[in-house]
């Protein structure tokens, strides 16, 4: 079928997965212990002004109202209002979301420069000490803890030499760029080792292969083959797995955007749990729901867009 | 000042607890002072943008709301708005503010104040009479939060554009406290003809600077207000509240000049800071009092032996070391030394092993019992605490199980009596024992069965109604003294330490200094070069 149509299908399959996500938040946040009144007011709590409170937000109507009210201000566009913030949900997403998906982008951008030289020379001397080398040191970042490699990278880099910001995510687009950095550096070091693993075997397999051996017989040195011909090819089972890190960050971006003091939808979800501000859960819920689902769908598309073998 | 769970991510978490465990072992508990910062003889100079890093968030600035009502916030509705009062820096006394001067009448009911001459909002208005008439009204609503505090109040009356009466049922010796709290601050009228909620968006107040612009969850920035009441003053151009709920990041940020001023420095840090050429500390009169709740409810903590027991047992100079790193001291009562009417003499029962034994011997559970400790798993402090209360507990017999739980799951074990034992700090909002010896002491008046222990005792609640009746400070002081003495022989709660209030800041700050209320004056703030 035409890429129009089956972008369109799994678009139209999204709106029952999405509502689907929405119900079973929706209760299972009831089974928590703690209630958003309480918390909010802390130890000045007493029965009677938590009583009060419930009641102004509403928390004391049935649970099917409550859904239905959530769900009807959905479909108009309205996430809720935050408990702890007085503010419509989505107006707090905007921004967090402007600061969590320029990170989660730059984190694979800089990840994937690391990862296509480094297999490129492994695959190109297999078993040699590069290749060596290439298949082990980066497993030490995959062990290390990333909040862990955060602060290193804060106090050496950000402290120490005084090379970038150590906090919050600047203004303006070089801002941003200099400011996010060392978070995606510190979230792109966990993903290089599978990335740099996936793309190593497919370009061995296709260093095999019998139109390289035209390839080469044609004249071609090692190098241009793997420059036009491997990487092209090697890439297509490497976007899968890239796919699966990108819809595993969304959210997992949580103890990266702690560290850095980057005000991101990780950063935001945790609060909200804490807080239990669960309009904010519920709305974070779903737009992680959300990117998930597309980010699959940009994977498959972009899968079969590189392989025309792929049925859609 | 009640405690807002902060959110401390598996990071800080991790990394404090390794600090904590690494500076316990080095131990510095060096004494609190006053402000350590450097050249205060020198005289303010005009200008520049001061940078707060605090470690919890500005959920909102309307100052009747329930979601105002923490630290962070209250600390930037402090400097926008303003009562007709404030405490003094001694925690004790009273400054003009909205209002000039004020006098209690012969029948000791009504107080009569001037509001300040040629005294105008920061968008150029005058503040009259019914401006003030309007906020009290406001405030008082039994709706709002701090509600409660106003409920002596009976009515207020704009006598005439510059003169409000606020009357009381009876004489309230806690008045002028009440009306210093944040939330009865004066506000236009009728919000100048705008909602609430349009108000709080853009405040017209009287206090010395005013919103600039707010990145809700990360920045919220305030400007001077160039009407405020006093000449030359604030002397910073403008104020800047940066979120960075991480400590790790905090603290760097602070050496490394994106933050002038750093919030809630973990203790073990302060050591370090305090070598740092550059940084200082501020450490304040300790008024954030822990206590150790014990429930009632529960079977064996209902025995006074018991609890005279486990307050014996508690070696509270030890928590301070340990928890504190030395910032800090043991409590002998249920009030802080600071505090109005806090009586010296009060004998809690301190660290005695021996008295311990005998006390739970002498008990309904002399071979010892089993309890829950409910503590919230974030709170570093707060589990330290709790190991430290079952070492100390075992050496009689008493056997701690701790249940570490998220926060909102421990307020809701509080709130159900499902709990044994469980901590936790309470600061006085206001410069009077009222507001939180009700709370903690008062089943009856109080709302939250005395701190949530069901401790019901008629001749406290009347001691404390009393107390607060009586506008005559000796009289007060009197029944205060009465009042602490019988919470040192209830025991309804344990009283464990008071500690400071902590900031570190850059040696170029001046002026800055956390107030025994939990307060702190950014118009007297200056920056130099």
């Amino acid at each position: 079928m035409g890429l129009g149509k089956y972008v369109a299908r799994r678009l139209v399959i999204l709106l029952p997965t999405a509502i689907g996500i929405t119900i079973l938040t929706f209760f299972l946040l009831q089974m928590i212990p703690g209630d958003p009144a309480a918390t909010l007011l802390g130890s000045r709590a007493t029965p009677a002004t938590v009583a009060a409170l419930r009641d102004q937000l509403g928390l004391n109507d049935s649970l099917w109202t409550q859904y239905w009210t959530f769900l009807t201000n959905l479909l108009h566009g309205d996430l809720g209002t935050s408990i702890y913030y007085g503010k419509p949900v989505l107006a707090l997403i905007w921004p967090r979301l402007s600061v969590t998906l320029p990170l989660l982008f730059y984190a694979v951008a800089l990840a994937l420069t690391i990862s296509l030289p480094l297999a490129a020379a492994a695959a190109r001397k297999k078993d040699s000490l590069v290749d060596q080398t290439v298949r082990i040191v980066p497993l030490i970042g995959l062990g290390m803890p990333s909040f862990w490699i955060g602060i290193m990278l804060v106090r050496w880099l950000g402290l120490g030499y005084g090379l970038f910001p150590v906090g919050g995510s600047g203004e303006g687009v070089v801002g941003r760029l200099h400011s996010l950095f060392l978070p995606a550096l510190t979230l792109a070091i966990a993903m290089v080792p599978p990335f740099v693993r996936s793309l190593r075997v497919a370009l061995l397999r296709i260093l095999d292969s019998d139109f390289v051996v035209t390839a080469e017989s044609k004249g071609l040195t090692q190098r241009e083959v793997i420059m036009h011909h491997g990487l092209r090819n090697g890439m297509i089972s490497t976007v899968n797995v890239i796919g699966v890190y990108v819809a595993y960050l969304v959210g997992g971006t949580l103890v990266v955007e702690k560290v850095f003091a980057l005000q991101g939808l990780g950063a935001f979800m945790i609060d909200g749990v804490f807080n239990r501000d669960f309009p904010v859960i519920q709305g974070v819920t779903l737009v992680f729901a959300v990117m998930v689902v597309l980010v699959n769908l940009l994977t498959d598309v972009v899968h079969s867009a590189m392989d025309p073998r792929v049925v859609r | 000042m009640f405690p807002r769970m902060s959110t401390v991510a598996k990071a800080t978490a991790f990394l404090v607890s390794l600090l904590m465990i690494l500076s316990v072992a080095a131990c510095g508990g060096s004494s609190s002072g006053q402000a350590t910062q450097t050249g205060d003889g020198a005289s303010p100079a005009s200008g520049g943008e001061l940078i707060i890093a605090n470690q919890g968030d500005i959920f909102s600035i309307d100052i009747w709301s329930a979601n105002a009502a923490h630290a962070e916030s209250m600390w930037a509705m402090q400097q926008i708005f303003e009562p007709l009062v404030v405490a003094g820096k001694d925690g004790k006394s009273f400054e003009p503010a909205v209002a000039e001067s004020w006098k209690l009448s012969d029948d000791k009911r009504v107080m009569t104040f001037k509001v300040a001459k040629g005294l105008k909002f920061n968008d150029g208005t005058d503040v009259t009479a019914e401006d003030v008439k309007f906020s009290l009204d406001m405030a008082s609503k039994k709706s709002e939060v701090f509600g409660f505090l106003n409920t002596a109040i009976t009515k207020v009356v704009a006598v005439d554009a510059s003169t409000v009466e606020v009357h009381t049922a009876t004489p309230w010796g806690p008045l002028l406290a009440d009306l210093s709290i944040y939330s009865n601050s004066i506000v236009p009228k009728d919000f100048g003809g705008k909602s609430r909620e349009e108000f709080f968006k853009n405040p017209v107040a009287t206090g010395p600077f005013m919103l600039g612009s707010w990145k809700t969850g990360s920045q919220l920035r305030l400007v001077r207000n160039p009407y405020y009441r006093v000449d030359g003053q604030p002397y910073l151009d403008s104020v800047v509240f940066n979120t960075v709920s991480d400590d790790n990041n905090r603290s760097v940020q602070l050496r490394g000049g994106q933050a002038d001023v750093m919030g809630a420095p973990p203790y073990s840090m302060l050591g370090s800071i305090k070598s740092t050429s550059g940084l200082a500390i501020d450490v304040s009169d300790a008024m954030k009092n822990y206590y150790l709740l014990m429930n009632e409810g529960e079977a064996p903590l209902a025995d006074l032996n018991v609890r005279k027991a486990i307050a014996y047992a508690l070696d509270r100079d030890a928590m301070v070391k340990a928890l504190l790193f030395g910032y800090g001291e043991a409590s002998n009562s249920h009030l802080p030394p600071k505090s109005p009417f806090y009586d010296a003499n009060v004998q809690t029962p301190q660290y005695d092993l021996g008295k311990a034994k005998a006390a739970l011997a002498a008990s309904g559970y002399p071979n010892g019992f089993k309890t829950k400790y409910v503590v919230g798993g974030s709170d570093q402090l707060g589990v330290s605490l709790a190991e430290l209360v079952q070492q100390n507990l075992a050496k009689i017999g008493i056997t701690v199980e701790i249940s570490r739980i998220d926060a909102g799951a421990v307020s809701q074990a509080r709130q159900n009596f499902e709990y044994g034992l469980s901590a936790d700090w309470f600061q006085m909002d206001i410069p009077d024992p009222d507001e939180i010896l009700t709370y903690i002491l008062d089943a009856t008046n109080g709302g939250a069965e005395a701190y949530y222990t069901k401790y019901h005792s008629a001749k406290m609640s009347k001691l404390l109604q009393a107390a607060a009746k009586v506008t005559d400070q000796t009289k007060r002081q009197e029944l205060y003294t009465q009042v602490q003495q019988l919470a040192a022989a209830d025991l309804p709660q344990v009283p464990l330490f008071n500690a400071p209030a902590v900031w570190a800041l850059s040696d170029q700050v001046h002026g800055f200094e956390m107030l025994p209320t939990a307060t702190y004056r950014l118009q007297d703030v200056w920056l130099s070069k």
